[in-house]
Order: C-alpha cells, then sequence, then structure tokens
C-alpha cells in the first residue's frame, strides 16, 4: 500500500491500516519532514499559538507502526503501471494507492491574485510562513485601519475558519488597535456556525454597530473578479471596489494538482469516489480522501479527513483480505473559538443511504446548544484538547 | 419476501442507513477524541478506561434520550441505533 500525503486523512490512513492488520506493508510519500496544521493556525492571530505549537512530524508513525516514510513529493502516478513516479526519478509500485493530496488554489479565479501576489498578501489557507505574514501585517497595520478577507463560496477547505480567523483577528485588535476593522466580503449567502458567531461577534466585537471590529457583506450575486495590489483594492462584477490596509485573500479551491494532472478529478476540480470503499470513480486501484475527494454533505476539515481515512482504511484492509467492505461511518466535529474563553462547535454524523451515498444522520449532528458561559468556556477547552487528541490520533 | 422486505425497510428507517456499521467503525471514532486512558483534568476530553461497559453503555444511551447534559456526545450518539451504542461500549470496554 502506497498512501500519497501527509496530512490528517494520508497519516490516519496509513496508521490504521498498519493498526488493522500489521502484515500490511505501508508507505507514506510527504515532502515536508515537518507538517503545520491548518487546525489551531486561526489561534495564532490572537496571540494564543505559534507555529512551533502547530508541527507536527512522521517519527512516530515510523517508529511506532512501522510505516516507510519517503520524504519525497510525486511527481505522477502512472495509473495503468500502478506506479508513482517520485521527484527523485525513482518509481514505487503499489497494488492500491490512497491519495490525501490536499488542494490547490485556483489561481484564475481572480484577476491579478496569483502565487507571486499571495507572496505578499497572503491567504493562509495552509499553514506556515502565509499565517505569520498575515499576522504581522495585522500587527503592523495603521490604528483605524482595515482588513479585506474575502471568502470563496462552497465547497473550500474547512467552511468556519473564515469566521474563527475574523474572530481571533478581531480580539487581537480589540487589544491593539480598538478602532480597527476585519470587513469579511463573502461569496456565500450564510455561513457556518453562523448565528453563533454573530451573537459572539455582538458580545465581544460590537458586531452591528458602526464601530464593530467585524463587518460581513454578502457578495454572492456580485462576486469579486479583480486584484489591483497596488491599491489594495478588489474590484467586484458590477464595479463595486473595497480597498484595505491589509488583504486576505483566500481564493476558490481545488483537488491538489497531483490529482488533477492524474485524471482523477471531475469538472468541479474535485475527485468523486465511490463512497463506501472511497475509490476513485475513475480509477479502481485508487482511493482518495480528505479535501481533495467529494464526500458531501461531510465539510471538507482535519477531523472529517481522519474520519474518511479510517473508513477507507477498513475498506481497503477488507478488499485486500478478499472480504465485502462493511458499512462506513463517518464522524464530523469543528470547533471555533469566538474569543479565547468562549468555543462553538458543529458536529455531524454519516452514513450511506439506500442510493450509496453519503447522507448526514437525520436527527444528529447540529450547532452548539447550550450558550451558557460555563457551556461556551467549556468548549473553548474542549477545543485545545480536542486538536491535541487529533494530532495524537493521526500523527502518533 | 414482502415480509422480510418490509422489516429492512422498517430497520432502515431509523437512520435512513442500509447496513449498521460495526462497532469497530464507530470506535475507531470515538478513540480519536477520547484517550484510552483515565487520566483527565478541567477542560480535557475524558479518557475511556475509568468506564466499564455497562457504564459506558449506560451513558451513551443517556446522551442519546436526554438524561445527561453534554456539550457535543448528545449530538454524536443521536447518529446510531441502541444496539450500536452497546455493541461500541462493549468493544471499548473490552480494549
Amino acid at each position: 500500500m502506497v498512501v500519497v500525503g501527509g496530512g490528517f486523512g494520508g497519516a490516519t490512513a496509513a496508521k490504521t491500516l498498519r493498526l488493522l492488520d500489521d502484515t500490511i506493508r505501508v508507505t507514506l510519500i510527504e515532502p515536508k519532514a515537518r507538517y503545520i496544521t491548518c487546525p489551531g493556525s486561526n489561534w495564532l492571530f490572537a496571540g494564543l499559538t505559534d507555529l512551533s505549537q502547530l508541527s507536527v512530524d512522521y517519527r512516530q508513525l515510523q517508529q511506532r507502526h512501522g510505516i516507510d516514510i519517503v520524504n519525497d513529493s510525486v511527481a505522477a502516478i502512472e495509473r495503468e503501471r500502478r506506479q508513482v513516479v517520485l521527484s527523485s526519478g525513482s518509481t514505487l509500485a503499489y497494488d492500491r494507492l490512497i491519495l490525501a493530496p490536499g488542494i490547490a488554489m485556483r489561481w484564475d479565479a481572480i484577476e491579478g491574485y496569483d502565487a507571486a501576489a499571495a507572496e505578499r498578501f497572503p491567504h493562509a489557507w495552509q499553514a506556515g510562513p502565509q499565517t505569520v505574514l498575515l499576522a504581522e501585517q495585522l500587527k503592523a497595520m495603521r490604528p483605524g485601519g482595515s482588513l479585506l478577507m474575502v471568502v470563496p463560496a462552497d465547497p473550500y477547505r474547512c467552511p468556519p475558519g473564515p469566521y474563527e480567523r475574523a474572530s481571533m483577528m478581531a480580539y487581537w485588535l480589540k487589544q491593539h488597535n480598538p478602532r480597527g476593522k476585519i470587513i469579511i466580503l463573502d461569496h456565500k449567502r450564510s455561513f457556518s456556525k453562523q448565528a453563533l458567531f454573530e451573537a459572539g461577534w455582538k458580545q465581544y466585537y460590537g458586531y452591528g454597530a458602526a464601530s464593530s471590529l467585524i463587518e460581513w457583506h454578502c457578495l454572492a450575486d456580485n462576486p469579486v473578479l479583480r486584484f489591483d495590489a497596488n491599491a489594495k483594492t478588489v474590484v467586484t462584477d458590477f464595479g463595486d471596489r473595497f480597498s484595505g490596509d491589509v488583504v486576505n485573500i483566500i481564493p476558490p479551491q481545488t483537488a491538489s494538482a497531483l490529482a488533477l494532472n492524474s485524471g482523477l478529478a471531475d469538472a468541479s476540480g474535485w475527485c468523486p469516489v465511490e463512497a463506501l470503499t472511497s475509490l476513485s470513480r475513475f480509477d479502481p486501484a485508487i482511493h482518495v480522501i480528505g479535501d481533495a475527494a467529494q464526500f458531501a454533505p461531510i465539510p471538507k476539515s482535519a477531523f472529517a479527513a481522519n474520519s474518511e481515512a479510517k473508513a477507507c482504511a477498513m475498506a481497503v484492509a477488507a478488499l485486500l483480505a478478499g472480504r465485502e467492505p462493511a458499512a462506513p461511518t463517518w464522524l464530523n466535529t469543528c470547533y471555533s473559538l469566538v474569543a479565547p474563553e468562549h468555543g462553538i462547535s458543529v458536529a455531524g454524523v454519516y452514513a450511506l443511504d439506500e442510493q450509496q451515498a453519503v447522507a448526514a444522520v437525520k436527527g444528529a449532528g447540529g450547532v452548539s446548544g447550550d450558550l451558557s458561559v460555563e457551556a461556551l468556556r467549556l468548549e473553548s477547552k474542549f477545543a485545545g484538547s480536542a486538536y491535541r487528541r487529533l494530532i495524537d490520533n493521526c500523527f502518533s | 419476501m414482502k415480509v422480510a422486505w418490509g422489516l429492512l425497510l422498517c430497520l432502515a428507517s431509523e437512520t435512513l442507513v442500509a447496513e449498521s456499521p460495526s462497532a469497530e467503525a464507530i470506535a475507531l471514532n470515538c478513540l480519536t477524541c477520547h484517550a484510552e486512558t483515565g487520566a483527565t483534568h478541567d477542560g480535557a476530553i475524558p479518557g475511556l478506561t475509568r468506564f466499564d461497559q455497562r457504564e459506558l453503555r449506560q451513558m451513551l444511551l443517556d446522551f442519546k434520550y436526554g438524561n445527561r447534559a453534554a456539550t457535543l456526545m448528545p449530538r454524536l450518539v443521536k447518529g446510531y441505533s441502541d444496539d450500536e451504542l452497546a455493541a461500541v461500549a462493549r468493544l471499548l470496554a473490552e480494549r
């Protein structure tokens, strides 16, 4: 078995395969020696964490679970030969491949916002140096300045992420730049945990008042088409112009370039799969999991990638043993911090329906119900605790 | 034959699932957040080893039927049948 991608999905798939059957030889291909997690990275904007606390490595997967770690990137998948070609030039054959390659930014979506522009105006949607740069830009913003955040339409990685980011930035502004402002330009009409975020924003950040630290504008019918870097201005379809002292554009996304180049994505840019086995609709030997795969209505989250990886590993172990794959179950839980002591969550339980498609189990899941101070404080603690457990469960 | 299909539909209607997931499949997801240790402190997600099978099963059912308050668990366990919860309690207690 070869697993490509050492994020939450790939790491969990490799580990779970070994836990289910330690006779399965598993190789995990990941170019980075250390992985910086997107979950938790918004907390950096409020000064609650730093990159070293968000970093994990692969030593435990190697030492405790006997997974072969190959520090290289995949240049191509030769599907007919069932082998991957590494950037170093060597090849690796597989019986089955689990692909967990994550996302790519769509640089064609907003004219003027490309990979080069993102070095100066970070999206910070793949945690790392860009996250630190964006935090520095926020902290250097002039008194009373504004930060523009452009948020894409669904689907994209981490649906509640932009709003937690705005919360954490507003928390910092409240203490250090109280006349500053976060202006969210959203390509959706509504967003994840909206009522809970807005109630929290009202409580802490003056949301709804003219002096609010956060403003939210829906641009679903008037999308951002162009970015003028020199003017730090975005221009919409109707010609409206929005300027900021700091600009954080989160572009629309697709599955990673490797998935696209290997012919595993459809016109949507994401990889369709048979939910029961997570097998690609385009290749009977390749399973696709995590953000790159279409598991809607399961959101693209690290927690969901972990759950998809477990279901995938169980299906693969069954297929390798010549058994029928059993019914999967998937969970998702996403915590967001509105303030350091104010956490909210959304959860979902998913199963196959009669058409063998993924469906949310009715009556289960939903957002935080108890909005007492004590419950919200407890959920903020659970946010940190669930993060550390998730890291542990995926990487050690 | 008609009776058998009726029974199947009846079983499926509770969760709209064609087939029940195994206790192992469910348990793997419990262990994402809940460690297989007993250690706990304020704000930590409780570990599982300090509970026996009967306690685990009762807790899961109490979450499901509103007899025990918690921030998250009631939302998750409502996704599973009582039999599935009993099976996962047994498996987790055995580990």
